[in-house]
């Protein structure tokens, strides 16, 4: 599955889980308008770090959060192929 | 131990339900309850209950309160409790509370075998609450089950997750300090650093324990925890957790539904059939009280049927004073309240001469809908709470409190606003974030209830504060009825309409709270006299033997 795929699967989990109702998904949609409340995001975070081992908002580096989804997609791609380097 | 001889039952204030009894327990500093069916055959095993914390404490409260109920009704004592320095334990000795939370575990299982007279216990955790059951199993032989509701397998995510939300809702502020603090949760860096040390994958269980995990996805952790148990001899079924999403659920939807636990009691009944037994009877201690600095609490059931359940918060030292503040559910939140806040504002009242009646309206928290025990009403606005209010009333009444204050915020101010009006007893009334005075839109004027409602108030010397973010929802209904900023009601005698900058709607974070508890806290002052001698408050702390 990809980076892409597991992000959206996990989106559609937490909000299911939460009692979240979705706006319509895409890349330029600001994170916090997608139905994701502050915790459904930090689940999210925690989420794929299980799913992916992959944590690269946490780092120490990272000081600005993603704004959009197609953001935050990018900073998880991008981690991938660091950690795959 | 020393554990088990400390525990204590509130025998005096059995519910009434004699099919099921709920009692308080104090141990250590944790405070719980025990569920059990004095008239069903019993099991030989118990069940311990382990709660989430932060959020998934104050989602999953009552929906653990049911399960707690059905356990006992199928012949299970069953066991919950609130994690030192959560609900309405004390707060452990240490700064770092996650020794005292790893202890607080064991200690239940202690007091489970116990209090249920029996040699075997199942542990059911949710999340966080769900590792630390694991972490028990492998210390404790007599805990041969496990259940784990969507348990955090790597308590490394678990601390990324609370440091980016906390993150998250700090917004641009910086977050200036170490440790996190979210949801009244104040974990220093050495417990963030007991947390992740722990990894599911890494703790060996007991050959044969049972273990039940219950959980809508199947990550790479958790295969690898299922795995490496089922290698090891424990007997692991994984289902997915259908019906059981109300443990994770927002608490201010309308009329809760409680979570599906069949499946669990399927589980348990497979493999921990019910022995046909006599059940046991409780051990019992009395009545208890819970201490802290400045402060004492004690658990009492309100109301004609005994169907309604606060806390009883009253400052510990010799002046006496008769204000005491009752404060609501907000939303569905337990009556620990969002992020705690309710506790912290009890104590804190305490600690400078008030008193405090924390309470859950029927039907949330610990308190029973008195009709038919269905519970099935919790709709945060349009169930009437007059009735709960009046019964708290009667309560505080009957130990002499003169002045009465009630207290809300949002849902819990709309409904302290309702209680104030027509409750004739209430003298003080502190509302945070109203969200409106009336459910249905009214036409302002002088013949809305507003207008009505607050004139009343006002003959009746009620004092009243009505404090509101500067972008609270709540300031457009405010501003219809009585003009810009609540510039008219603030002119009336008796009325403070206090609007910050400086906190949110539901008074995220601790500053805010803090900001909240001081506003209330200078009207209370000006409200507050000491009780003279021939008050019917010290009358009643003289017959009590108390002075």
């Amino acid at each position: 599955m990809s980076i892409r795929s597991s992000i959206i699967e996990q989106i559609h989990r937490i909000a299911k889980q939460q009692g979240r109702r979705l706006a319509p998904l895409s890349d330029s949609l600001p994170l916090l308008e997608t139905g994701l409340d502050s915790l459904c995001i930090a689940i999210l975070v925690a989420s794929l770090d299980d799913e992916l081992g992959l944590d690269p908002l946490s780092s120490e580096a990272n000081t600005t959060f993603p704004v959009t989804l197609g953001d935050f997609i990018n900073v998880y791609e991008a981690a991938a192929v660091h950690v795959s380097a | 131990m020393a554990m088990q001889t400390a525990t204590q039952v509130a025998e005096a204030e059995l519910s009434v339900y004699p099919a099921l009894q709920r009692q308080p327990l104090l141990w250590g500093d944790s405070f719980g309850w025990v569920h059990h069916a004095p008239a069903s055959p019993a099991s030989d095993v118990a069940v311990v209950i382990c709660p989430g914390v932060g959020r998934d404490s104050s989602t999953g409260y009552r929906p653990a309160r049911f399960l707690a109920d059905q356990l006992a009704r199928a012949g299970y004592t069953a066991i919950r409790f609130s994690y030192p320095g959560t609900g309405d334990s004390r707060d452990p000795a240490e700064e770092n509370c996650w020794p005292a939370w790893v202890e607080s575990v064991q200690s239940a299982v202690d007091t489970a075998l116990t209090i249920a007279g029996v040699r075997r216990v199942v542990l059911v955790g949710v999340r966080l609450g769900a590792a630390l059951a694991v972490l028990a199993a492998s210390l404790r032989e007599q805990v041969v089950g496990l259940v784990l509701l969507e348990p955090v397998v790597r308590g490394s995510s678990f601390v990324t997750q609370l440091r980016m939300e906390e993150k998250i809702s700090a917004g641009p502020a910086a977050v200036d300090h170490d440790g996190v603090r979210i949801h009244g949760l104040q974990l220093t860096t050495q417990a963030l650093a007991g947390i992740a040390s722990l990894d599911l994958r890494s703790i060996k269980l007991k050959p044969k324990c049972q273990v039940l995990v219950l959980s809508d996805t199947a990550s790479a952790a958790l295969r690898g925890c299922e795995e490496s148990w089922s290698l090891q001899g424990a007997d692991v079924v994984h289902e997915n957790p259908d019906g059981m999403s109300a443990f994770f659920r927002p608490t201010h939807l309308a009329d809760e539904e409680f979570p599906d636990v069949q499946g669990l009691k399927d589980w348990l009944q497979a493999r921990f059939p019910v022995a046909g037994r006599a059940a046991p009877l409780l051990r019992s201690h009395g009545e208890f009280a819970v201490d802290g600095p400045g402060w004492t609490e004690t658990p009492h059931f309100l109301g004609i049927d005994q169907h309604l359940f606060g806390i009883l918060c009253e400052p510990k030292g010799p002046a006496v004073c008769d204000t005491v503040v009752i404060i609501g559910n907000s939303g569905g939140d337990p009556h620990d309240g969002f992020a705690r806040f309710t506790v912290d504002l009890a104590r804190h009242l305490a600690r400078h001469g008030v008193a405090s009646l924390r309470m859950d309206f029927a039907g949330l928290g610990d308190s029973i809908n008195a009709a038919d025990d269905s519970d099935g009403l919790t709709h945060p606005f349009t169930v009437d709470r007059t009735p709960d209010f009046a019964a708290a009333v009667d309560f505080v009444w009957a130990k002499g409190f003169r002045n009465i204050a009630v207290q809300g915020l949002c849902s819990g101010a709309y409904h302290a606003l309702q209680a104030a009006v027509f409750e004739s007893r209430v003298n003080i009334l502190l509302c945070v974030s109203l969200p409106w005075f009336s459910l249905r839109y009214e036409r302002p004027g002088p013949a809305s209830f507003a207008q009505r409602a607050c004139a009343d108030l006002e003959a009746r010397q009620v004092r009243c504060l009505l404090l509101f973010a500067e972008d609270d929802a709540g300031l457009k209904p405010l501003e219809q009825h009585f003009g810009p900023r609540g510039r008219e009601l603030s002119a009336r005698a008796g009325f403070d309409v206090v609007i910050r900058p400086d906190i949110d709607h539901d008074l995220t974070r601790p500053e805010m709270r803090r900001i909240a508890t001081d506003q209330m806290m200078m009207l209370l002052r000006q409200e507050t006299v000491c009780a003279g001698p021939s008050t019917p408050r010290v009358r009643h702390l003289i017959k009590e033997g108390v002075l």
